[in-house]
């Protein structure tokens, strides 16, 4: 048995380190050489929209932060960003190569609702103003031209005026975080705008395809992302006029790239130094660790409450209370937390300013305190009848009987499991990032955005999350210790 | 958006498979008598319930699998066997563990040997006791592969995300993919309510 076991072991091992065969390679010299290829691209992005267009490309959708990592680690053949990024990044040094440039030429504005004419015209007054100053070319030669663009000088954002919500996405050298304020070329331009024109901008990190319902929601009051204006865009948004024009290019490995000579110890040197230290990034992995930190603790507790109050309901001798309880929690537990989190970002709280963190409270409170309630259903039933029967009869009340009696002993049944469930909650909190929070798990994307570097801050996060699951669940064994120690 | 029903089944049973025979796997490592080989299963659950899916589908992804020639579906399915298959052994575990122990002497009493008694007397009330906690923990399963879109995979939920990219319309693609993994959550409950029903001995049904 046992070596029948082990066999399968080594074969499943031996399926799983056979590697793609090398090939000779032969540079692409036009978008028809990518026929037959894997092509990352960004998710909802102009590229991928052009590129899906052609039959025998296998694209590979997927966030900007994993474009490089894609191309890198080979699960890609090539990818396609904006050529401003490509040049900015400094990428060729990270042993990738341009092979095709000059792509989908076009010209990018701010996105407004179709109904806010007012702010789209005073862009576009200050626009004009700025061109004709000069000052707008200024701008352009430095950022576009500039080998280091962590230098340039910003205008600051103003203070003070009408609030102004922003999305932007992160990157560089468009907009990036840099010593815990948002800058960039964009932020650049951006802040000038408002400081004309008493706005005081909020800038609110967003994944981009959720940029234009974000918008629509009314959760964003503009999108500052080089969004290319199009025909199909321009049916949902209304466009300011351009201030940015750029293309994209086509990258891939670089065959003659000298393979990375690095010891394991130097390697690793350098992945906390770029990773962590370099641009304050470890202050945005302990912000992100304290918003998951604070989504988990709240949702707990407001699924622990919501768990009893459904459970109370539930419990009631009405059966139409129970039965329309029963579905109720049926429903909620049939559907995944992400589909959830985004009815109530995107439809139930859509025209509501409520932040994003508070929804994911909600939303995963809700979620978890339909399986609570069913947990605690399930430690009342296995109360034994009689244990009630035996209270009343002692001359206790109702309440008296559950405090005093079938609680402990529900409590004992029930604790185990809700242990497991408190670990999966703190687990699930990972997808957050999806409606615009920043949690442990996005700001480990966000690092990956501006260092394209794979394995470090995914390591790093894994870590984290494992280190916290066990605290958790130390701490729930000693809760499990205590109920069970009138046993 | 029928591609991507069909996708999130693929990768919905080809996981619940794998997960199902690694999870058994697992369980027999973890039970065995032998220190060696529970020690490490016990770690590889431990770990695998203390990391997030999403987590770990990445480092999956971009890291283990990066250099292999595993599609991001196979990537996904092993990913997800994986994961399931640490929960699954528990589940298994605790199910086998929970039969009295006097039903393993009683079966030696009579003369089998143990695998006998394991298949014919364990196995069967074992399963009664693993399959209400089973068909919970597949619904999660089912509902857990809406995050494959973040490795480019088009599922369900990525396929109300691209309609929703194109039409901009919030409301109805979200409530669609909503209804649709409560459809295939309630289907895949009802199978597994079946075979309990036809497991339980007609002297135990209510």
């Amino acid at each position: 048995m046992t070596k029948r076991i082990l066999s399968l072991i080594l074969l499943a091992a031996g399926l799983l380190s056979c590697t793609a065969p090398q090939e000779e390679f032969k540079p692409p010299q036009s978008l028809e050489d990518l026929k037959g290829h894997t092509v990352a691209v960004t998710v909802g992005s102009s590229m991928e929209l052009f590129l899906s267009e052609y039959p025998g490309i296998d694209l590979l959708r997927i966030g900007l932060g994993e474009i490089v990592i894609a191309v890198q680690s080979g699960q890609a053949d090539y990818a396609m960003m904006q050529e401003v990024q490509f040049d900015a990044n400094h990428l060729e040094e990270k042993g990738l190569k341009k092979y095709l440039s000059g792509y989908l030429k076009g010209v990018s504005g701010l996105a407004f609702r179709q109904d806010d004419t007012l702010h789209c015209n005073l862009f576009n007054r200050f626009l004009e103003e700025f061109k004709e100053s000069g000052e707008y070319d200024r701008w352009n030669k430095d950022w576009i031209h500039s080998a280091d663009s962590m230098a340039l000088a910003m205008n600051p954002a103003p203070e003070e005026g009408e609030p102004y919500v922003v999305g932007i996405t992160l990157s560089f050298p468009f907009v990036f975080l840099a010593d815990e304020t948002v800058s960039g070329m964009e932020i650049d331009i951006m802040n000038r705008f408002c400081a004309q024109n008493g706005l005081c901008p909020e800038y609110q990190v967003v994944e981009f395809p959720a940029l234009i319902p974000s918008l629509t929601a009314g959760k964003i009051d503009v999108i500052l992302s080089h969004l290319q204006i199009t025909e199909e865009r321009a049916q949902q948004v209304l466009f300011s006029e351009p201030y940015y024009e750029g293309a994209a290019c086509c990258f891939g490995r670089d065959p003659d790239a000298p393979a990375p000579k690095q010891g394991l110890v130097q390697s690793f040197k350098n992945g906390v130094k770029v990773n962590l230290l370099d641009n304050d990034h470890w202050k945005i992995l302990l912000d992100g660790l304290q918003v998951t930190l604070e989504i988990s603790l709240f949702a707990l507790l407001l699924a622990v409450l919501l768990g009893m109050v459904f459970c109370y309901f539930r419990m009631r001798r009405s059966r139409w209370i129970s039965g329309f309880m029963k579905y109720f929690t049926d429903t909620i537990r049939g559907i995944p937390v992400l589909v959830i989190l985004m009815i109530m970002f995107y439809v139930v709280f859509a025209k509501s300013h409520v932040t994003g963190t508070l929804i994911s409270i909600c939303s995963f409170g809700l979620f978890f305190g339909a399986g609570f309630s069913e947990l605690f259903r399930s430690g009342m039933l296995s109360v034994d009848k009689g244990q009630w029967e035996a209270g009343a009869a002692l001359g206790l009340h109702k309440f008296q009987v559950f405090r005093l009696i079938a609680l402990p002993q529900a409590l004992r049944h029930v604790v185990p499991v809700f242990k497991g469930e408190v670990i999966s909650l703190f687990k699930n909190t990972s997808i957050v990032g999806y409606v615009a929070v920043i949690d442990l798990t996005f700001a480990g994307s966000i690092i990956r955005t501006r260092t394209f570097d794979a394995f470090f801050p995914l390591i790093l996060v894994s870590l984290i999350y494992i280190l916290l699951s066990r605290i958790f669940g130390h701490a729930l064994d000693a809760l499990e210790r205590s109920v069970n120690k009138t046993k | 958006m029928l591609g991507g029903l069909y996708m999130t089944l693929e990768v919905s049973m080809l996981s619940l498979l794998f997960a199902t025979l690694w999870g058994s796997v697992i369980c027999a490592l973890r039970m065995s008598r032998r220190r060696w080989l529970r020690a490490p299963a016990g770690i590889y659950i431990e770990l695998m319930r203390s990391l997030p899916l999403l987590v770990l589908l990445l480092v999956s992804f971009y890291i283990i699998f990066a250099a292999s020639a595993l599609s991001k579906v196979q990537v996904s399915v092993v990913c997800f066997s994986l994961y399931f298959g640490a929960y699954y052994a528990e589940i298994f575990r605790t199910g086998i563990a929970g039969v009295e122990k006097g039903q393993w002497e009683a079966g030696a009493a009579l003369g089998m040997n143990k695998r006998q008694v394991f298949g014919k007397i364990v196995l069967p009330q074992a399963l009664l006791r693993i399959l209400p906690v089973f068909r919970t923990q597949t619904t999660s399963l089912i509902k857990a592969t809406s995050i494959v879109g973040y490795i480019s995979v088009m599922d369900i939920t990525k396929a109300g995300d691209y309609i929703r990219s194109r039409t901009f319309d919030a409301f109805f693609p979200l409530l669609l993919v909503a209804a649709i993994y409560l459809i295939l959550s309630w289907l895949f409950g009802t199978g597994l309510d079946i075979i309990q029903h036809w497991l339980t001995p007609k002297s135990h049904r209510l």
